[in-house]
């Protein structure tokens, strides 16, 4: 089959790969019909993820249908249309009966190796580094399912493929990252980053009943997007001075709640920037935490600061004093995408949201590494690429 | 908390536990600590060079410690290095200890560790466990050689859904000790596995064949093993991606999902 495969940094290529095989009794094969690449993806192509190795198959976004199922894979069978959550969840540990799948105990074969990392291993993730388990993704045609009695969800008739996609990880992570903030009547929300999962966050954050959300980002086409489509109002960190335009546009209380939906590779400008890109160059240090600096100092007293963006290792100068003369609350994580499934599928369902406008590329997967590149640069508008096997 | 409900399943955990493959090869652990040398020895080189205010003396402690943590690959070596400070050429000795939660209720677990016949099938190095009688039993491990060594051990305590300990009977090639414990948790829906073992070589000189095998019993394979019991318990399946495809070579595995299965 095809695959789109990690080379190294900036190297992705499309591969022939045999084709998976089911190696476990709750093991499914899905024929993937639509991948997506993740803005999470982009980490592993500029090389900030460690524990990556060369013919790695990537990608954690798909959907697609079933073949072929394990002994123990009771409630799916040959042809249903699935989509697959990010995190790979037992079901049976603590952690999954708490609805935390994205710390699952038992699905990282590699949990020794995130013990050494983190001091407790979190749950295995599709195409995301060996620390995460080494799993092949889903960037293929064809794609193994470990506990699909649990992951795999069939798409209801009346939602597209496309739309289902977007539900393995990018809507619930935005959709998780406004639930945990725990908005009460006339909160104000701030969110960094207008990407997919900013975006989500947004509008996440209505539906949870948010009061005003207040979107940041640079690039022109997202704050629009932010602005008409999600409903936000929005600053510009290249034109505004973001603690003052906080300042004063929550009448100088600051932000009850700030999602900073950026992770690793912020972009701030200025002197800390290019301080924080020399040390994560030299792995020194593993972020360019400068959205998150930001969203902490920004922050009202007594505050919720979640943080759905990606962060790997090691970060500097995180302004802790301000957090806790403030007081606040820090949110974070990987998302437990099972616990919101069937939510967000009705509501996708039910029209109130579809997830689909965030996409703009949609290209076949032979032209993968190219769309790779077009979304790292952010050329030509590129805020979601689809791809089609 | 929502607690969700689980269906009896010893014998399917037990089934499940008699397929795990025993490994042949001792598994080598060149870990991938080469974040924190590389960072480690950046940051010491850094310090060295500038060498002129406190902060860097800070740096190059810092940057130390980091690649250390790197070259000594966690606490196994540590435990080598404490081993030669401490070797006095007789009394050279493993403990191992290892500690998890299985989100089973105790006496499936008690019931089967009572049961010593299962536990090379936990535990990697244990080749064989064979009931003498009622309270006496036959070990036999494996050394990296492939030489086996065998003695006698005792149960000494023994309470049920507690504790299982057990102890060499005099006279052995290597003096062993050891203990299960068991503990609820969460209202009786999870145990808690608290394991200990020691192995002592007899006094006098160290025969070739003890002195290899005390350096290949590691506490980090022992909670690999655990996990492993842990994962059969309560997902009915070890978690793999031993076969699946990758662009490397037909069906090859990573390097790194081989360093300890």
């Amino acid at each position: 089959m095809k695959a789109i495969c990690w080379f190294g940094k900036e190297d992705i290529r499309v591969e022939d790969v045999p084709d998976p095989e089911i190696l476990n009794p709750r093991d499914a094969i899905v024929q993937v019909s639509r991948t997506a690449i993740c803005g999470s993806d982009l980490h592993l192509y500029d090389g900030y993820i460690p524990t990556m190795e060369r013919g790695d198959i990537l990608g954690h976004e798909f959907v697609g249908t079933i073949v072929e199922v394990g002994q123990e894979v009771q409630n799916l069978s040959a042809g249903d249309r699935v989509v697959v959550p990010f995190p790979i969840a037992c079901g049976r540990c603590h952690y999954c009966g708490d609805q935390s799948h994205a710390l699952c105990d038992n699905s990282n074969p590699n949990a020794w190796m995130a013990e050494q990392a983190f001091g407790y291993s979190p749950a295995g993730i599709f195409g995301y580094s060996h620390l995460y388990g080494g799993y092949a993704g889903g960037q293929a045609e064809y794609v193994r399912v470990p506990f699909a009695d649990v992951g795999p969800t069939i798409i209801p008739d009346g939602v597209t493929d496309e739309q289902a996609l977007m539900l393995a990880d990018v809507f619930p992570t935005g959709y998780q990252a406004a639930d945990v903030a725990g908005f009460e009547p006339g909160s104000v929300v701030a969110v960094w980053g207008c990407g997919p999962v900013g975006l989500f966050a947004i509008k996440s954050a209505y539906l949870l009943g948010a009061h005003r959300v207040i979107a940041i980002d640079h690039l022109p086409e997202r704050l629009d997007k932010a602005r008409s489509q999600a409903g936000a109002e929005v600053l510009n960190f290249e034109e505004d001075p973001i603690l003052d335009a906080l300042r004063e546009l929550t009448g100088g209380r600051g932000p009850d709640v700030c999602i900073e939906a950026v992770g690793m590779e912020a972009h701030g400008g200025g002197i800390t920037d290019w301080y924080d890109k020399a040390k994560q160059t030299l792995r020194l240090e593993s972020g360019r935490p400068h959205a998150l600096r930001q969203a902490i100092m920004a922050c009202g007293k007594g505050g919720t600061v979640v943080i759905p963006g990606v962060f790997g290792g090691l970060l500097d100068k995180i302004p802790m004093g301000a957090a806790f003369s403030k007081g606040l609350t820090f949110k974070m994580g990987q998302t437990h995408v099972h616990r919101y499934m069937d939510t967000l599928l009705d509501t996708v369902k039910n029209g109130d949201v579809d997830p689909a406008f965030i996409i703009s590329h949609r290209v076949p997967l032979i032209e993968g590494p190219a769309a790779y590149r077009m979304f790292q640069h952010k050329t030509d508008n590129c805020l979601k690429v689809v791809m089609t096997t | 908390m929502p607690r969700h409900p689980h269906t009896p399943m010893t014998l399917e955990g037990e089934r499940a536990l008699r397929r795990v493959p025993h490994e042949d090869e001792d598994p080598g652990l060149e870990v991938v600590r080469w974040g924190s040398i590389l960072g480690g020895s950046a940051l010491l080189a850094y310090g060295f060079l500038r060498r002129n205010r406190i902060t860097d003396l800070l740096y190059m402690g810092a940057g130390a410690a980091l690649a250390y943590r790197g070259i000594s690959r966690s606490r196994l070596v540590d435990r080598s290095f404490k081993r030669l400070a401490l070797h006095t050429g007789t009394t050279d000795s493993v403990e191992i200890a290892a500690s998890l939660t299985i989100e089973r209720p105790v006496d499936e677990i008690y019931s089967f560790w009572q049961d010593l016949d299962n536990l090379p099938i936990v535990l990697r190095h244990v080749d064989t466990v064979e009931r003498m009688d009622e309270r006496t039993s036959r070990w036999t491990v494996r050394l990296p050689t492939g030489v086996h060594l065998s003695w006698r051990a005792e149960i000494v305590d023994e309470r049920q859904n507690e504790l299982i300990a057990w102890q060499s009977v005099q006279g052995s090639d290597i003096y062993n000790e050891g203990f299960v414990s068991f503990r609820p948790v969460f209202d009786g829906e999870a145990t808690e596995l608290h394991v200990r073992i020691l192995y002592r070589p007899p006094a006098g000189k160290v025969g070739a064949r003890i002195a290899s095998f005390l350096q290949s019993v590691q506490d980090l394979y022992v909670r690999e093993d655990l996990r492993s019991f842990k994962q059969l318990m309560e997902a009915g399946e070890m978690p793999t991606t031993r076969g699946q495809p990758s662009a490397r070579s037909h069906r090859q595995n990573g390097r790194m999902d081989q360093l300890m299965h």
